[in-house]
């Protein structure tokens, strides 16, 4: 039948660490470079090397530049938790709340934590289900991101319901009035979705820590934390058997957990999209959410290797490859909102309602013309840069790009929830929102409460996937084939 | 005398090489063999025959369950236990269920897959396993990669399961001792099924006491006193000083038309009966004089109801001649405004009921009194 | 439908001489079956054709143009969705599917033949369009769109999209087969260059022509996931085409080193697509039933009540549920023949949902009777011919890419 021709090929072609995933390819001279692939990891990285270098983040003192970011974040979380203990004790009316923009900061907060907290389940698990390798380096890093977010996200529903001492109303329990909570409610979605995702993140997380634990728990030489690593280990040992259960569940875990990160935004987005405010009832929220949350995601974690990749000494593992594709994916996803922008620009005119009509122009030429415009400029044409390889793989202007980006995330919550609520459709109920201090220190103090936890976890915990990334070395770099020293053998 | 082996294992510095050296030592004829790597290694199932991982149907299963019983739930709360609707859908509006549902399913799925995973498949925490215990650990998990040779059926030959083991290349051989543990009986479920009650039966008199000792902590007590005006405060903003203020002079309710006559006789002489004496008036005359009278004045009228004799005024008998001669108006200024120690009735009972009730009285009347020609 | 699976391999000894001309041929040999099928099929197109053209006359011009737009959307799905599939294995660089790009290209070779069943569609628009009917211009939300909604800008923009795919295809497609004979490594640079371009230009005008050719038949309607609803569906239903294809040629022995852990990729993706599209396809009815908004909902009452209220259930069920469950495990997603009937169902499910989108507009609710099946025998027949004839046409893989023996080497670790 037809044959397939080879291409031409050097005949001294050997398996050399250039081919993508070990698996054997012309090799790098004889293509152009732009088809050339780079290798994953450095060309000097062994199993024990990744080891020693987890493992000495964790045990080594860190420097003083450490301990004063801690102390900067610290009273930045601090003065968040003060501005929230007066908010709850003395009312809502500390903050901008009032009519009509009766929902401000909390739940753009909300949001965008939210948002930022989709960045590790999709590096980790979503790329896990395309089979990318890039993603074994950056994958635990990512999902602390996520749980950090997660714990942020997960203080303002509580504090902006009013009564925040009486949370046990939002859960389905037998009281005395027979009354259930409201299924039909997006925001008790909201609820039973956000609560599920945060528990599910946290025990992938903890479920992919399981096998490095057990790397560290007899090397460490702080007794009390042997101890914490050995009970965390719950006992693992690593044989075949529980390799491959343990595997089978990380499978189904990063199956269920896409799901889970798609509907869980789409379902924030539908605590907007299933109402009537112009602006916010268009039938494209719940996959625009979705990838907004993916793109601040995204930028979010390109900011923490940005600035963690040289302290760190990470480069033999988070090579210049993963900045590239992360930043190809932020490109990727700033394309997709581009065309979510253009497609509510368009269906707002198309839409022929007046009131829609009129909201998005407001968007970008109304009162606060700059919320809107700062926003599209922010997401969608400064990230263009990186269609520039160079720019890709250079530190600053990827911090610029992915700190643009994420400021204009917060913006754009800003823009769809103020600026509808603050002028829907009677003009006589128009007004504006001003924030106050609190709503300030609040979102500040959420700031620094992410940073206090991931700036701890930087230091104490193994911040790369040592199990998976040593799979990478072992296809990259095959060990060498000695005899195994060090060790006697022991007769019976 | 040599305890029990648990196995011997060999170190291995590569993937490749384990994967190699595993048909060898089968071909000398160990079968049950184990393998302990720092990471997952592929075709290590295939070479060491491990069947693949049932954990995809207990997840599914149970996944399945938690989306069913979600639903239903979502469907009995929303249709049967308290249905209630809410912007217009109907009570079986299925699409709005669909959200929870799904997180439901996930929810379960993912609990499923992990604790199943760990405790049922994997028998995790468990922190007795022998290898644990052995040298080789440390280099396990951290780039070496093991081969062990356990007893099968027949035991172990240590020494020859050793030479296969430097046959195939392995290094740092080491004979790992069995780890023997205390079976847990009935004797050890017993204590601990006590102990765990004892623990709950403390924990709950301890939260009891708390509670009883320490009383509820209200957050916000400034939600409870808002700086607005409530009824019966207050307020200098006032002249009065008070919060309430009185209506003005000459204020009327609503319907309302005041009774002119100053007194009693007054009354008798102005005020008439505008109700016609038909079925329905007296029907609803006997509804209300049933509601508001005959606790005092008895069905009949009589006076003697049930209120005893400490109670030291004697309600009317409404049978008696006087009352008989008395007109409608005199009766209906009394219900108004009350007479000795009977109270003023007018916020009680509507102006229409009250001449109701005076139409029904005086079918009471007639009916106490009746000519023979009424009983016919 | 079943017809889609049958073999469609080999040229007759007639047509040798045509194969030959084309130079990359490598002589397929003949078989008898294949050119039983083919006759079969030019029969079975030539009776549609005559129903396709009795239902003008018989059953009226609008349920003709109805029927005529049905698969119009449909064809367009498909070949855009081909399209797309190669873009994506450019864009992402991807090794194992670089084997099967091939059969992609070949579903694509659909994009040509829409231009001239687009045009004749056009002569639909006075018809079947709510915004061309005479009462239009009392209606406040069609005049309100009528910078948007008129003929001249109307017919513009569809010569634009069919421009743009047709440049596109040629592009990508020729491009890919003139490498097979030149094995120059820059085309394939070149390739993934245009690539991403071509995705954006792929999300514009796909969105453009799911708004004026489906959601514009009732003008008053707006959906703005519409776009990616129609895009998912395309998706899915490209790769159970492509998929078909592929098992098609595996099954004859014709591609050479393709193994399990391929096809179980792309049943993976198929698996994907179709929980994609169910998401896509159930947050925009959600959303619309919650709001409720007589100006949105009536489109939805006209799919859900009536006759239409079992299409609905059916697509529902059939669209998501049982390629889902049939997808679910490793060993389906490798077994060929409950491949071949998962795809054949979506492919068919997709059909019903184009069916469901267009059939019911002004309140028409479910027609299926003889029009219909010509229109299918009509449409289904000339598609397998076109495609059969494709399938024909050059390398079954594309021989001269730089990473096809890497696609080759896969496997599933």
């Amino acid at each position: 039948m037809s044959k397939t021709t080879e291409p031409p090929l050097s005949p001294a072609h050997t398996r050399k660490r250039s081919p993508r995933d070990g698996r054997s390819v012309s090799s790098s001279e004889d293509l152009p470079e732009a088809l050339r692939v780079e290798p994953l990891v450095a060309g000097d990285a062994t199993l024990g090397k990744l080891d020693d270098d987890i493992r000495y983040l964790s045990e080594a003192k860190p420097p003083r530049s450490w301990y004063v970011s801690l102390v900067v974040t610290s009273l930045m979380a601090l003065m968040g938790f003060t501005a929230i203990g007066y908010m709850v004790s003395t009312g809502i009316g500390t903050m901008g709340n009032d009519i009509p923009v009766v929902w401000g900061f909390l739940i753009i907060n909300f949001v965008f934590w939210v948002g930022i907290g989709h960045a590790g389940t999709l590096i980790s698990v979503i790329l896990l289900l395309f089979r990318q390798k890039w993603r074994n380096a950056i994958s635990r890093t990512a999902e602390a991101v996520t749980v950090f977010a997660f714990v942020c996200a997960m203080m303002f529903p509580a504090v902006h319901i009013g009564r925040p001492w009486m949370p046990h109303w939002l859960f389905p329990y037998p009281n005395e009035r027979h009354l259930w909570i409201n299924f039909r409610s997006p925001l008790i979605w909201d609820v039973l979705a956000v609560f599920t995702y945060f528990s599910v993140s946290v025990m992938f997380w903890y479920l992919g820590l399981i096998p490095d634990f057990a790397t560290m728990r007899s090397r460490v030489k702080n007794k009390v934390k042997g101890a914490v690593f050995r009970i965390l280990s719950l006992g693992w040992v690593g044989n075949a058997r529980q390799w491959i259960h343990y595997e089978k569940a990380y499978l189904l875990l990063a199956g269920l957990t896409t799901t889970l990160a798609l509907s869980v935004h789409s379902i924030v987005s539908t605590d907007f999209a299933s109402s009537m405010v112009p602006g916010w009832h268009m039938t494209i929220f719940p996959p625009y959410f979705v990838v907004g949350a993916a793109f601040s995601g995204f930028a979010g974690v390109v900011l923490v290797f940005a600035f963690i990749r040289t302290p760190l000494n990470l480069k033999s593992y988070i090579t210049e490859r993963h900045m590239d594709l992360l930043n190809k994916t932020v490109l990727f996803l700033s394309c997709l909102m581009a065309y979510a922008y253009l497609m509510e620009g368009f269906t707002a005119w198309f839409s022929a309602n007046t009131f829609v009509r009129y909201i998005f122009a407001n968007y970008v030429f109304g009162d606060q013309w700059w919320a809107g415009t700062l926003t599209i400029f922010f997401n969608c044409i400064l990230p263009q840069l990186l269609w520039v390889p160079r720019f890709r793989r250079s530190v600053p202007i990827m911090v610029l790009v992915s700190g643009g980006v994420t400021l204009g995330m917060w913006l754009e919550r800003y823009t769809i929830i103020i600026l509808s609520l603050h002028r829907d459709y009677l003009p006589s109920s128009w007004g504006v929102y001003l924030p106050t201090p609190i709503d300030f220190a609040i979102l500040f103090g959420s700031v620094g409460i992410f940073l206090t936890l991931l700036l701890l976890f930087l230091r104490k915990m193994p911040i790369i996937a040592g199990w998976e990334v040593k799979s990478d070395i072992a296809r990259y770099n095959p060990p060498p084939s000695q005899p195994v020293g060090g060790l006697e053998a022991e007769h019976a | 005398m040599p305890e029990a082996l648990f196995g011997v294992l060999a170190l291995f510095p590569s993937a490749d090489a384990l994967l190699k050296a595993i048909p060898e030592v089968k071909k000398r004829g160990f079968t049950n063999l184990e393998a302990y790597t720092p990471y997952a290694v592929h075709g290590i199932d295939e070479a060491l025959d491990i069947p693949k991982s049932k954990l995809g149907v207990l997840v599914f299963i149970l996944g399945s369950l938690g989306a069913v019983s979600m639903f239903l739930f979502e469907w009995w709360t929303s249709t049967v236990s308290y249905p209630l609707l809410t912007a217009g859908k109907a009570y079986n509006g299925w699409p709005a269920w669909v959200p929870p549902m799904l997180e439901a399913t996930i929810f379960a799925g993912t609990f499923t897959a992990a604790l199943g995973m760990l405790f049922v498949f994997n028998r995790l925490p468990f922190f007795g396993h022998p290898v644990l215990r052995s040298k080789a650990i440390d280099e396990i998990t951290r780039d070496r990669f093991a081969l062990m040779i356990r007893p099968d059926d027949g035991g172990l030959d240590a020494a020859a399961a050793i030479a296969a083991l430097e046959a195939v290349g392995g290094g740092a051989i080491e004979s790992v001792p069995e780890r023997h543990f205390k079976k847990t009986g009935l004797a050890w479920w017993a204590k601990t099924v006590v102990q765990i009650g004892v623990a709950c039966v403390v924990a709950g008199f301890g939260t009891a006491w708390l509670i009883r000792t320490f009383p509820t902590v209200r957050p916000m007590v400034e939600m409870e006193n808002q700086p607005r005006l409530d009824a019966q405060e207050p307020d200098t903003f006032f002249a009065s000083g008070r919060g309430m203020q009185l209506p003005p002079v000459g204020t009327v309710p609503r319907a309302f038309m005041p009774i002119l006559a100053k007194n009693a006789d007054q009354g008798g002489k102005d005020l008439v009966n505008p109700l016609p004496v038909t079925a329905p008036v007296l029907e609803r005359g006997r509804q209300q004089f049933d509601i508001h009278c005959a606790v005092c004045h008895d069905r009949l009228g009589t006076g003697k109801a049930w209120l005893d004799s400490t109670y030291q005024a004697q309600p009317a008998n409404l049978q008696s001649t006087t009352i008989r001669q008395a007109t409608d108006g005199f009766l209906y200024w009394v219900i108004s405004k009350g007479f000795a120690t009977m109270p003023a009735y007018a916020a009680d009972i509507s102006p229409h009921d009250r001449w109701a009730i005076i139409r029904y009285v005086r079918a009471l009347q007639r009916s106490q009194d009746a000519p023979a020609r009424d009983v016919k | 439908m079943s017809a889609a699976s049958e073999s469609m391999s080999s040229a007759s000894p007639q047509l040798g001489n045509e194969a030959k001309a084309q130079s990359r041929s490598h002589g397929h040999r003949a078989s008898a079956s294949g050119w039983t099928v083919r006759r079969g099929l030019w029969v079975l197109g030539a009776l549609g054709g005559g129903g396709v053209v009795a239902t003008w006359f018989v059953a009226g011009p609008h349920r003709f143009w109805v029927n005529w737009l049905i698969w119009l959307v449909f064809m367009v799905c498909l070949s855009l969705g081909a399209l797309f599939l190669v873009a994506l294995q450019h864009v992402t660089g991807a090794m194992w599917s670089v084997p099967l790009r091939r059969s992609a290209e070949r579903v694509a070779a659909l994009t040509p033949w829409i231009v001239p069943v687009a045009a004749i569609a056009l002569f639909s628009l006075p018809v079947v369009f709510s915004w061309t009917q005479p009462n239009a211009a009392s209606i406040t939300p069609l005049v309100l769109k009528e910078h948007w909604l008129n003929r001249p800008f109307f017919i513009i923009r569809l010569v634009v999209c069919l421009a743009v795919w047709v440049l596109s295809y040629v592009v990508l497609v020729r491009g890919s087969v003139h490498q097979d004979v030149t094995k120059n490594p820059n085309i394939t640079v070149r390739l993934r260059r245009f690539s991403p371009v071509f995705m954006v230009l792929l999300a514009l005008t796909i969105t453009n022509f799911a708004f004026d050719w489906v959601s514009s038949l009732e003008a008053s309607w707006y959906s703005d996931i519409f776009g990616v609803y129609l895009f998912a569906g395309a998706v899915t239903t490209a790769l159970a085409a492509v998929l078909l294809a592929i098992l098609h040629l595996e099954d004859r022995g014709r591609l050479p080193g393709i193994t399990g852990d391929h096809i179980y990729n792309l049943g993976g993706l198929l698996f994907g697509f179709t929980i994609f599209w169910a998401y896509i396809a159930f947050s925009q009815y959600l959303l619309q039933w919650y709001a409720d908004l007589p100006e949105e909902v009536f489109w939805f009452v006209q799919r859900t009540s009536g006759a239409m209220e079992y299409v609905f259930i059916l697509l529902g069920i059939g669209h998501f549920f049982v390629p889902f469950l049939a997808l679910m495990t490793r060993e389906n997603k490798k077994s060929r023949t409950r491949l071949r009937w998962v795809a054949t169902w979506v492919i068919f499910m997709e059909f019903v949902d184009v069916f469901w989108l267009i059939s019911p507009t002004q309140g028409s609710g479910l027609h299926l009777g003889w029009p219909e099946l010509s229109f299918a025998a009509f449409f289904v027949s000339a598609g397998l011919l076109v495609l059969g004839r494709a399938l024909r046409m050059g390398d079954d893989m594309p021989t001269g890419d730089p990473f096809l023996k890497a696609g080759l080497d896969f496997h599933l670790q």
